[in-house]
């Protein structure tokens, strides 16, 4: 663990050199303690670390002393943590453009490739790109597929994708290289959300498989 | 009031966003903080009240409301009725006045201060228009900005001591931050001793910075949290420093920190403006900032 000063105002927090669940796992423990500092004016958690600001008139050295103090307190507050989401997604072949290159790189079929997708539970492990965008894993490595050489100019909004290890949805439309393996109805990042994003650093998330017409029938799009 | 013609990019900013980076928000924001602050003080507004931050200026409006506005950053020729009108000095406008901006002779972007600050709609707390997030919108030809009537002449007007000098060279004081201590002793000694160059790929993210590229430079790190002012080195070795638009978190190793000031006056720095980095450690730039916030915060 390493507390660095990145700027006048804000600070790092490394809680590990690799990425790992159990990195991920504290992260997501501290991110919650660190919620209720009042110091504190804005929190980026990420795979390893958390960036913290604070007031540009507070000291670098009295912050630093605040959060280790923070960090020396035992996690029972840590209990509150984590939130279980499950989410329907329609890995159907007209919205899931990458899932027979997929299937072949992977040498499965199609049905093997969505199994293995959505028999793994997920941790979101930070969210970035775009407001709303989780970046999940591990993907079963049977699965792993590297991003597209030749990024696609637009991905319509709420497709699914891999690349390598990560798994991720795209709140909106956008350009991106990840391998799209289907679709889902679950608007991700609105003003009319609690929080306004979907997900949250340290959820675990799982993906359930549906079919056309109960995708159609909520909402989503072919 | 009224637009009767824009700008390459004008847009309502104020401090930006905070509290929303856990989500993906990046921070937005008045570019160039000390005309934005500076054009608060002239008016007697509150502390990072917004303001319209016109890029390469060429704007005109029309007023619809009797107030006090101010100009400040960029020099441009600045016309009520046809008449010019100083910077960095706040005057009274009337209704049916019509205000012309010539194109920025230096530095960037005009900051159209009004007393009280113009009345738009907060997003995510914030006014400021976030163009990568669709939040907010750039200003266009027939677009209205409400704003509230003010009877009392405010004419306070900016030491000349004070007022910024667009060099052609600007040195960027930088403190070693993140993975500064990653990067090879003789890549550091090229960043403290080349000269490099505004690039025309800069925007509200970031400004790239041309020249002598760092050689050996890790391809990517674990993605982090990216602070206002980082160094950005992508493996093609050349600087990028990230500014208000900048993502929240990114993947590529970062050399440091550039002091707040210096990011104001880059973002007014023209293309092919020359520009030289050195270091200064936390503790002066922390004081610095202080130094700097203390005159408009009351």
């Amino acid at each position: 663990m390493k507390i660095a000063q990145s700027s006048v105002n804000t600070c790092i927090i490394y809680l590990s050199d690799t990425i790992s669940l159990t990195a991920g796992k504290k992260v997501q423990e501290l991110y919650v303690k660190l919620k209720k500092a009042k110091f504190i004016k804005d929190l980026i958690p990420s795979y390893t670390s958390i960036l913290v600001e604070f007031d540009v008139m507070d000291e670098f050295e009295s912050v630093k002393s605040k959060l280790e103090k923070l960090l020396s307190e035992d996690g029972l507050e840590s209990k509150d943590g984590f939130r279980e989401l499950k989410v329907p997604v329609y890995y159907g072949e007209e919205v899931g453009l990458d899932l027979e290159d997929v299937a072949k790189h992977a040498k499965l079929s199609v049905e093997e490739v969505i199994k293995i997708h959505t028999s793994t539970s997920y941790l979101v492990y930070a969210i970035g790109f775009l407001p709303g965008f989780a970046y999940m894993g591990e993907v079963d490595e049977r699965i792993v597929t590297p991003r597209l050489s030749n990024p696609r100019a637009k991905i319509p909004r709420l497709s699914l994708g891999i690349a390598d290890a990560q798994t991720a949805i795209y709140p909106r439309q956008s350009p991106g290289g990840w391998r799209i393996l289907g679709k889902t109805y679950v608007e991700l990042f609105d003003l009319n959300l609690k929080g306004y994003s979907f997900f949250e650093v340290g959820d675990r998330v799982s993906f359930e498989s549906i079919s056309k017409e109960e995708f159609l029938e909520n909402g989503g799009e072919v | 009031m009224r637009v009767l013609k824009t700008s390459l990019l004008s847009s309502v900013q104020d401090m930006g966003r905070s509290g929303y980076a856990h989500i993906g928000l990046c921070q937005s924001g008045a570019m160039d903080e000390f005309s934005f602050h500076y054009a608060n003080l002239l008016l007697g507004n509150a502390f990072g009240t917004n303001t319209l931050e016109i890029y390469l200026g060429g704007i005109e409006l029309e007023i619809l409301t009797d107030t006090n506005i101010v100009l400040t950053g960029a020099d441009a020729d600045v016309r009520l009725n046809g008449s010019l009108m100083p910077l960095w000095k706040s005057f009274y406008v009337k209704s049916g006045d019509k205000l012309s901006l010539g194109f920025a002779k230096k530095g960037n972007i005009i900051y159209l201060g009004v007393k009280g600050g113009f009345e738009s709609k907060k997003l995510f707390d914030s006014f400021s228009y976030s163009q990568k997030e669709g939040l907010g919108s750039a200003l266009k030809v027939g677009d209205k900005l409400e704003v509230f009537a003010s009877v009392y002449k405010e004419k306070r007007k900016l030491k000349d001591e004070f007022l910024p000098k667009f060099d052609d060279e600007l040195s960027l004081r930088l403190s070693p931050s993140y993975q500064f201590d990653e990067f090879s002793k003789e890549d550091v000694k090229t960043l403290l001793s080349s000269t490099y160059t505004v690039s025309p790929q800069s925007n509200r993210m970031g400004f790239r910075l041309s020249g002598t590229p760092l050689k050996d430079v890790k391809k990517g790190i674990i993605s982090e949290g990216i602070c206002f002012g980082a160094v950005q080195v992508p493996s093609d070795g050349e600087p990028i420093v990230l500014l208000k638009e900048r993502q929240t978190i990114g993947g590529y190793p970062k050399v440091g920190t550039v002091l707040p000031l210096d990011c104001f006056s880059l973002a007014q720095a023209k293309v092919g403006t020359r520009v030289r980095f050195e270091m200064l450690g936390f503790q002066q730039a922390s004081s610095l900032m202080r130094e700097f916030y203390k005159d408009f915060i009351s």
